[in-house]
């Protein structure tokens, strides 16, 4: 479904992502691992086009779509979930899911938005309780419940989730990878770039590992999961001693 | 006149000069929440509008030539934007203020050229300029009612419209996180010149209503924007509504220093609450500190 090839991008003089290619298939949830300033959140910014890359390819469906803006990526079936929730924080609850609608906002459409709005609070009945409130008075965690609900009502194809535990309260960090892994069984296909690697490996099929803007481990979420190097770098396992 | 009906007279003009800056500063604040930039031409709207309402009504009845001065305005706003404001690169604020500052001029001396000197107005809406309504023992022209109304029927049709169509909340969403809103699919520069075209429109609509009795000439936008941008601060910018009740206790206070001073000091009024403001309460008078805060995120 999402297929990045050679990709290169950065800011200014800054190169962060140097030639890197991966791709999520159809119903698949991948997990992208590594460290900050690895480049996970400019790779993001760039397939949900707000950033231009420099070179590479992004297919969408066979598509590319290296060369469109944000709001027409949308419209093609992907939906990012951006670091640090990104809520419209001075509009209610309610208003916030409605504008995720959008991009195919339309009178024929105006059922079938109403239903993923109810999907949506089914999803996180808190949601459906503070719906007029403005949501920038809400917990980080509801913020994050609330970006992610804001992404389903574009009835997105591909859900990519940036960061989705940063700055939630532990408990609450579990609501939402059990949130993640009921849309994964939903079939909804899904790339998520999350610190937390343990829990992103548990969720996801298959995991990529990127360091300094290449990827340089790739497997299955059992092999990443298994591999020393991973443990030590991002599951923070302990070195084995040598002299034993 | 009495004391009591003449207070009446004073209150009645100040809220209908005061509705007027009311509507040149809702006009600053929809452009500075799409924007963050303060558009220093959004006195020569009004001006335009008016003329150009002068200049159609020869030829159709009033109210198609002022429908028709704020359609031709609102479309003037946006493709200043378009022209001027969308191609600029790297564009800080401050850059695009003197830009605005920089239309501003071009646009008043288009004006002279077009409609040269000659001061202009439109005809009264209804009556003539010495019919007079008397209101609890005051006099005031019919068209100042007219002033009143238009500029409540603009905030509660504008209040509608940002709260409840999916294009105002798309451009309140556009000026809370534009990035956000570009992932919903939300087109933020069209917004941006919607915001000119919506902005104009208003200004220009403004300028027909004051015109009869103010009169217009192509250089009077700079002195209305004054008093519009004055508003707009003392409500704390961005705030659309703050700026509507900043501009009617904008009015007030010039009505009041008319009947105790000299009417030559009516000008100053808004200078020296600008100042003040800018000195002790710069975030405006009507700020909320909690939705100050959630804009800050």
């Amino acid at each position: 479904m999402l297929r990045i090839l050679n990709l290169e991008a950065g800011y200014g003089a800054l190169r962060v992502l140097k030639g890197l290619s991966l791709h999520v298939s159809e119903g698949e949830a991948v997990a992208l691992i590594g460290a900050n300033g690895a480049g996970k959140t400019t790779l993001l910014k760039t397939v949900a086009g707000i950033l231009r890359p420099r070179c590479g390819t992004i297919l969408l469906d066979k598509q590319p779509i290296q060369i469109k803006p944000a709001e027409r990526i949308v419209r093609m079936g992907c939906a990012l979930v951006p670091e640090g929730r990104h809520v419209f924080s001075t509009l209610t609850v309610r208003e916030n899911l409605i504008l995720g609608a959008y991009s195919r906002w339309s009178r024929k459409n105006r059922k079938d938005i109403d239903e993923v709005l109810e999907e949506v609070y089914s999803l996180f009945g808190i949601l459906r309780e503070r719906h007029a409130q403005l949501a920038g008075t809400l917990s980080g965690g509801q913020q994050q419940m609330l970006a992610i609900g804001r992404a389903l009502m574009s009835r997105p194809r591909l859900l990519i989730m940036d960061e989705p535990s940063l700055g939630v309260a532990p408990l609450v960090v579990k609501d939402i990878f059990n949130t993640i892994s009921i849309l994964k069984n939903k079939g909804l296909t899904i790339l998520l770039v999350e610190q937390n690697a343990r829990a992103a490996l548990a969720v996801a099929d298959r995991g990529y590992v990127i360091e300094t803007g290449q990827i340089v481990l790739e497997g299955t979420s059992r092999e990443l999961a298994d591999n020393p190097e991973v443990q030590r770098a991002y599951l923070g396992k302990e070195y084995q001693r040598i002299d034993e | 006149m009495d004391q009591s009906s003449q207070i009446v007279q004073y209150i009645l003009s100040g809220l209908s000069n005061g509705a007027i800056y009311a509507l040149i500063g809702f006009g600053f604040a929809i452009i500075y929440n799409a924007t963050g930039i303060i558009n220093f031409a959004q006195g020569e709207f009004l001006i335009v509008g008016a003329m150009t309402a002068v200049s159609l009504a020869r030829v159709v009845p009033l109210p198609v030539a002022i429908a028709l001065a704020v359609l031709i305005t609102a479309l003037l706003g946006g493709l200043v934007e378009l022209i001027f404001i969308r191609r600029v690169r790297e564009a800080s604020v401050l850059r695009l203020i003197v830009i605005t500052i920089g239309i501003s001029i071009v646009m008043r001396e288009a004006m002279l050229h077009i409609w040269d000197e000659k001061v202009r107005a439109l005809p009264f809406f209804t009556g003539t300029d010495v019919s007079t309504i008397s209101i609890l023992g005051a006099h005031i022209s019919p068209q100042a009612l007219w002033v009143l109304g238009v500029c409540a029927v603009i905030v509660t049709g504008l209040t509608l419209f940002y709260r409840y169509t999916l294009m105002g909340r798309a451009m309140r969403a556009c000026a809370d996180d534009r990035m956000a809103a570009r992932l919903c699919g939300i087109n933020a520069r069209w917004m941006v010149t919607l915001s000119f075209m919506l902005s104009a429109g208003i200004g220009a609509m403004a300028g027909c209503v004051i015109s009869p009795l103010t009169q217009t000439q192509y250089d009077m936008g700079a002195p209305l924007a004054i008093k519009g941008f004055t508003v707009a601060i003392l409500g704390g910018l961005g705030n659309s509504f703050a700026a509507v009740a900043a501009g009617l206790l904008l009015g007030l206070l010039e009505a009041f220093t008319v009947s105790q001073f000299a009417s030559a000091y009516k000008e100053a009024v808004s200078i020296v609450v600008l100042l003040l403001i800018l000195v002790f309460r710069p975030s405006g008078l009507f700020t909320r500190s909690d939705i100050g805060n959630l804009r800050a995120h």
